[in-house]
């Protein structure tokens, strides 16, 4: 990942902990204020963004401490927090400031202040003032209006002198009450916004990052030229964006030497362009493990090649150089490539920092693009994330660049297959099973078995297949391709299901499919307010073959089920023929964003998936 | 001290140096100092680092440690330092110790353990007479199969915290791949002043991976006095004088093979070879006997119990040498105490002792509002309590009221065996009380526990010491009289779970509707008393029976001080009453591992807090869904899945050399009454009755009809809080049937 942006968003994520314990209404802001000034600095940092802000808290029913924490890093200095308790400063005001670390990031120069308001009574009153700095106007990216709390009434100035040629952009208006002024003042311009009555904005599980969610206006630092300096351009166009980038790339400082010796090691035999690819791609993912460091400049110049190499460690940026110097080190059109993964909502249309997240390796092959990320551990040649699918793409091409969008991948990327052989043996089911996973279905079942002992492997798996039903019982298990993620991971066992079969007299009464995939997904719509991501389109495919004893046949067959819906299909069907059943059950999710508005009738579906599910075969004999 | 799981040794060893690590400011003595120590600690002329491979038995392993060794070293000089008012003399401690092991790592999972490693590279704590200062170097070598070896370069380190006091580090270790071999080490430099002590060792002889080469290595200076003990088959300490006389102990035990086979309720102190050490400032002066110090310079292999019993009871006196202890209660408990007073000539003692312990337990845990700390109201129920520190004031309160009673000592029932203890902190206590009581024993495991508790942790517990520790104010522990006893065991009934479910099919088909009543008993009680029970009601509850006649809410508001407080509880309760909910759904969540549909009447019946009503009973309306299914006109009912989530045992699991030492003995019970809808009938119910019963255990059901209702009655029973080994078949046995059971089926027939 490249650096974070510091801004509420750490805030909001940070939110469901630290306020967990208090009620929706018990502390409200009743009244905030930020301003943002651009201002002219001295000759290091010639533009810099002074932030001021201040929010009056209530306690409206009991008296509690409450957290707050504010973020900044080495662009973005926090000049000075007052607390005061009842129009008094705070005593003793200690606040606390650590290094801040999230999402796995090894290292990050992200830190952050925290510390106690104490309401002592209700109706008890405390302002928090805070000012900071950005250093450079570029990592000036977003302004965000709500907060954990009720909020009242909050105004948002921004000022900028006309010397300065920013855009503000709005995002996620819609829903919120809030009003824009501009207006002309001297030597600048005020942009004034004013959000009332905006409810607590609070991520809840496997919903989209909060630029999708949020209202805010994204900050678009385009060109300044202060009065005592020349002019500067910061990202004017996308070419300004994608020709700084490239300066941090010719920054980099590459050895060609000790990485081509290994790509050639690495495809030594290898005829094929493609498969010299996939050989040095899988290398990568097996080899180099994700560590990122953000540090400085450090969150957006690839580490070298060589280092990685020697490292075995890296991050996105420092792989996808890694790859891209191998590939070019065997004679392949290997480009760096930077895009925002689907946490973010924007796109290369508005030129900023804020726009991505992430770096990757493109191979241009004879006209067609690969896109090869190998933070992505476990997933195939070709095969490509959810998290980066649709997403546009700004890929190096010398001075300029090529804009292309990722393609979107079919669901059926994902696959994951079950297929069962099974007859029927007192009341037990006996028989052969094949599985399969392709894709992201892989990458997650691969990620499990890889971090677990080698020993303990087989154990592990055949406890996840077991689902903790100890009558589900495996042998003869064979496993393929466990280290080979370009291709599907497959395994094949002998399976003694006992007691799965109820026997009444000359009735027997049978569940085909005890893994009913998605039975658990209906969702609360009351508690529910926010969309649900799925981590990525789905495809569940899961078929049986049972063939009846002698003299046995279908007493009753459960119906068909037959869901369509342009985002997700649920099928299931049973079919005879002859002595033989044939159960077939597939989901397909088309597309991984389930808004708030659909959850009614997702629900229902699930609900009528659930019954399909309930519906058992009965055989009489 | 505990220890939870048998694979602790390295997770000890390191979180103890990196949690107290410390002190140079400046960084460039600290590369100094760490070139140095690191020059020395690879030069170390030890075989077994130099060690490249593991035997070929051991690839299928996740790592095999090649070597591991602990080395400490121990000193102390005299200092003269000004402290407050003037030059105050003081020993300063030094303690090096050293963590070093080579690891062949032979999977990707054992590539991730050593990639990232953290640590508190300086901490410094200061204050009167108390200067710490630890400073932790890191070593690291990746060793590749070729033999190629690569130090790790110390300036790969990130500073992940940078004060003053402390500085918190993290490296990522480099070019590290599945067939490398690791040698690091952790080494932990630590200066401080005498009025702190020396944190134990224990190192484990025991992992689930096989370990080639395992030492350990003390030189102790003569000013220290050293105890140690060998555990479980752990090999001993060999001894020698060293330069300055000082003392020198070391271990060597090579291929340990890995632990295999289950470690589910074991007791690491008494069943895995282990060795204990303490490193102690002696003292032979004038206050020698007093503080019970060891003599400087000694070694004592295996010290009697009775050292650390005496240490015990040296805390007691100075205790009460220090202040007197003064009970004051609030109002209500207060005036409750009067009446217990005035009328105690007519309570038998049995009574007046359960008075005595409800008073104390509403003033200490609910009489709390003097402070007017909401949150602290709130969390009561929840609260960890110092088990032994409570049932100390409970007993130093029972003497100040005449009830005499003596302080029972014992080690927990998973933690050393009494006579094999290594520190007063092995010892745990409660009360019991004199005068003939038919249930003498007062301990403390919650804030609901009811008066004569014995803490699961003690029962069984064999000659257990009683210690009469006379009046008050007696602080001469040798006139404190000592003996022995054998503490009882509680049977698994007493330890119950009974679930009385009235089941039937909703009127959406899908769904099971369930009335269900839980009744805990015993050592069961406690978790979900904390759950589910709210202060409020907890209080209510008992100030009634302190004859107070109103609520803690209108007492508030009576007061003019306290009025407004009064209002802010009022809603704060209000929230936590109506938070209360998702405390019942998340225990009947975890209960039935199933999806509840809705909750609805669900109450705590009797709070269990007081000895004439003893259980917690609560009860609660719910609609499960995905336990009935369809065919055709019949309904299938997986009824077996009511018991709620069993224990599954599989794979290594089922194998076990290890006796087994569960918490205590216990039992469940269900007695679930479904009711045929009309028009059907049940089928398969004869397919229900099981009964798995042996010495160590059971699982039975019986399955009968009445009428239009199906009668399970079903019971799984744990006989025993310990097995042995050769009991754990037995053991499998009962549990795979409770497993198995809640596969259970029965089938509704649609009549005619």
């Amino acid at each position: 990942m490249l650096r974070p942006y510091i801004s509420i968003v750490l805030l909001l994520l940070l939110v469901p902990c630290l306020f967990a314990q208090d009620s929706d209404d018990n502390i409200t802001i009743e009244s905030a204020r930020e301003i943002y000034r651009f201002a002219a600095g001295d000759a290091s940092h010639p533009v810099v963004v002074k932030q001021t802000s201040v929010a009056s808290y209530l306690c409206n029913k009991y008296r509690v401490a409450v957290p707050i924490a504010e973020f900044y890093n080495d662009q973005v200095q926090l000049d000075e927090i007052i607390v005061k308790i009842n129009d008094s400063k705070l005593k003793n005001f200690k606040p606390v400031h650590e290094f801040y670390s999230s999402n796995g990031i090894f290292y990050s120069d992200a830190r952050v202040c925290y510390f106690s308001l104490p309401f002592e009574k209700k109706w008890g009153r405390a302002e928090v003032s805070i000012q900071k700095t950005a250093l450079d106007p570029r990592y000036f990216t977003s302004i965000y209006f709500t907060e954990p709390f009720f909020l009242k009434k909050k105004e948002v100035q921004v000022i900028v002198p006309r010397w300065m040629k920013v855009e503000l952009k709005e995002f996620n208006f819609q829903g919120y009450s809030i009003s824009r002024q501009t207006r002309a003042e001297g030597d600048v311009d005020i942009h004034t916004y004013t959000i009332e009555n905006a409810k607590a904005l609070v991520p809840e599980k496997q919903s989209p990052g909060m630029s999708w969610l949020a209202p805010h206006l994204l900050v678009l630092t385009k060109q300044a030229s202060p009065p005592a300096g020349s002019q500067i351009t910061y990202f004017n166009a996308l070419s300004d964006q994608y020709a700084w980038y490239r300066s941090l790339v010719k920054q980099i400082g590459n050895d060609a030497a000790p990485v081509k010796s290994k790509a050639l090691e690495l495809t030594k035999g290898i005829g094929d362009d493609t498969e010299k690819v996939k050989a040095l791609y899988l290398w990568v993912q097996e080899n180099i493990r994700y560590i990122a460091y953000e540090d400085g400049i450090a969150g957006f110049r690839p580490e070298k090649a060589q280092e990685v190499l020697a490292k075995k460690y890296g991050d996105c940026k420092g792989m996808a150089n890694l790859m891209a110097e191998m590939l070019k080190a065997i004679g392949l059109d290997g480009r760096l490539a930077w895009l925002g993964t689907n946490h973010i909502a924007y796109d290369y249309s508005a030129p900023s920092l804020a726009v991505d997240n992430h770096m990757i390796c493109v191979w241009m092959n004879k006209g067609q693009v690969f896109y090869l990320d190998a933070t992505e551990k476990y997933i195939g040649f070709n095969e490509i994330a959810e998290r980066i699918q649709g997403r546009p793409i700004l890929i190096e091409d010398g001075e300029n660049y090529l804009l292309r969008n990722v393609p979107v991948a079919n669901p059926l990327q994902n696959t994951s297959l079950e297929k069962r052989y099974l007859t029927i043996e007192g009341n037990d089911l006996k028989g052969k099973v094949v599985q399969l996973w392709k894709g992201e279905s892989k990458e997650w079942l691969l990620s499990l078995l890889h971090s677990t002992q080698r020993d303990k492997l087989e154990d592990v798996l055949k406890r996840f297949l077991a689902a903790g039903n100890i009558n589900y019982q495996i042998s003869n298990l064979r496993i393929f391709n466990l280290q080979d993620y370009n291709a599907d991971f497959k395994i094949e066992y002998d399976l003694l299901f006992k007691n799965a079969v109820v026997s009444i007299g000359n009735e027997m009464f049978l569940e085909m499919d005890n893994r009913k995939d998605f039975s658990k997904m209906s969702f609360d719509a009351e508690e529910r307010k926010l969309p649900y991501q799925f981590s990525f389109k789905n495809h569940m495919v899961f078929e049986t073959e049972l063939d009846l004893p002698v003299n046995a046949k279908v007493a009753s067959l459960p119906s068909f089920l037959e869901i369509d819906h342009h985002a997700y299909s649920m099928k299931g069907i049973y079919k005879v023929n002859a002595a033989r059943i044939t159960y077939q059950r597939e989901i397909l999710l088309k597309n991984t964003l389930l808004q708030p508005e659909q959850i009614p009738e997702w629900n229902e579906n699930i609900g009528r998936l659930n019954a399909f599910y309930n519906n058992q075969l009965a055989i009489s004999h | 001290m505990m220890i939870r799981s048998p694979y602790a040794f390295l997770l000890i060893c390191l979180c103890a140096a990196m949690q107290m690590a410390t002190a140079q400011t400046d960084g460039g003595k600290y590369h100094e100092t760490a070139e140095s120590i690191r020059k020395e600690i690879w030069g170390w002329d030890r075989p077994e680092f130099a060690r490249r491979s593991a035997p070929a038995e051991h690839a299928k392993y996740s790592k095999v440690v090649l070597a591991r060794r602990l080395d400490v070293s121990a000193d102390s000089k005299k200092k003269i330092a000004w402290r407050g008012l003037g030059l105050t003399p003081y020993r300063e401690l030094s303690l090096m110790e050293v963590l070093r092991e080579a690891v062949q790592l032979n999977d990707q999972s054992a590539v991730s353990e050593y990639s990232e490693i953290s640590y508190t590279q300086l901490e410094r704590r200061s204050g009167f007479l108390m200067d710490r200062t630890t400073v932790i170097y890191l070593g690291i070598k990746v060793i590749k199969p070729n033999g190629e070896t690569r130090e790790i370069n110390a300036d790969d380190i990130v500073l992940t915290t940078d004060l003053k006091k402390r500085k918190e580090a993290k490296i990522a270790v480099p070019d590290l791949q599945s067939g490398d071999i690791v040698d690091f080490f952790v080494a932990k430099q630590t200066n401080m002043s005498q009025l702190e002590e020396i944190p134990p060792y224990l190192f484990l002889f025991y992992d689930e991976v096989p370990i080639l080469h395992c030492s350990m290595h003390f030189e102790v200076g003569k000013k220290y006095a050293v105890e140690y003990r060998s555990y479980n088959g752990a090999p001993e300490f060999k001894t020698a004088k060293g330069e300055d006389n000082d003392n020198v102990l070391d271990i060597v035990k090579e291929n340990i093979p890995a632990a295999e086979g289950s470690n589910l309720w074991t007791a690491p102190f008494r069943q895995l070879p282990m060795v204990r050490l303490n490193i102690l400032l002696g003292n032979k002066g004038l206050l020698a006997s007093r503080l019970n110090a060891r003599t400087p310079g000694e070694l004592y292999k295996n010290q009697p119990s009775e050292e650390y019993l005496e240490d015990k009871l040296r805390r007691i006196a100075n205790r009460r040498s220090g202040s007197r202890l003064v009970f004051t209660m609030g109002k209500t408990s207060g005036d409750y105490l009067k009446q217990v007073r005035k009328n105690k000539n007519k309570m038998s003692q049995d009574s007046l002792v359960r008075e005595l312990f409800y008073i104390f337990r509403f003033d200490t845990f609910l009489d709390q509002t003097k402070s007017k700390d909401i949150q602290k109201l709130l969390e009561m129920p929840s609260i960890q309590l110092d088990e032994n520190l409570v049932s100390f004031f409970l007993g130093e309160f029972f003497k100040s009221e005449e009830v005499d009673g003596y302080m029972v000592y014992s080690t927990l029932n998973r933690g050393p065996r009494m006579n094999e203890i290594l520190s007063s902190d092995d010892l745990h206590n409660i009360i019991m009380v004199r005068g003939g009581l038919d249930a003498p024993f007062y301990g403390f495991g919650s804030v609901f526990t009811t008066p004569a508790y014995l803490p699961y942790y003690f029962e069984g517990a064999k000659r257990a010491l009683i210690v009469n520790t006379r009046g008050l104010s007696e602080t001469n522990i040798k006139k404190f009289e000592k003996s022995f006893i054998d503490l009882p065991a509680s049977q698994a009934y007493e330890n119950g779970r009974v679930e009385k479910m009235d089941v039937s099919l909703s009127s959406d088909p899908s769904l099971l509707e369930i009335k269900r009543k839980s009744i805990l008993r015993g050592h069961y009680k406690s978790e979900e008393q904390q759950r589910l029970i709210l202060f409020e009601d907890y209080y209510d509850a008992e100030r009634k029976y302190f004859n107070d006649p109103k609520t803690l809410i209108e007492k508030l508001s009576d007061g003019r001080k306290t009025k407004k407080f009064a209002e802010e509880l009022e809603s704060a309760f209000a929230e936590a009453r109506e938070k209360n909910k998702e405390s019942f759904l998340e225990e009947a969540r975890s209960f039935f591992d199933e999806e509840i549909k809705e909750i609805k009447n669900y109450k705590v019946d009797n709070m269990g807090v007081r000895h004439t009503n003893p259980d917690l009973v609560f009860s609660a309306e719910l609609k499960l869904d995905g336990l009935v299914k369809r065919a055709g006109s019949s309904y299938i009912i997986d009824i077996g899945k009511l018991q709620g989530g069993q224990l599954s045992l599989e794979g290594d699991q089922r194998k076990r050399t290890l006796d087994v030492y569960a918490p205590f003995s216990r039992s469940l019970q269900y007695d679930i009454h479904f009711a045929i809808p009309e028009g059907y009938s049940v089928e398969g119910l004869d397919a229900l009755n099981k009964r798995v019963e042996n010495a160590a255990g059971s699982f039975a059901c019986e399955a009968t009809s009445a009428g239009q209702s199906i009668i399970l009655k079903v019971q799984k029973s744990y006989n025993h809080a310990f097995e042995p080994a050769s009991n754990w078949k037995d053991m499998l046995a009962f549990i795979d049937a409770a497993k198995e059971w809640s596969n259970a089926r029965i089938v509704l027939k649609k009549n005619g």
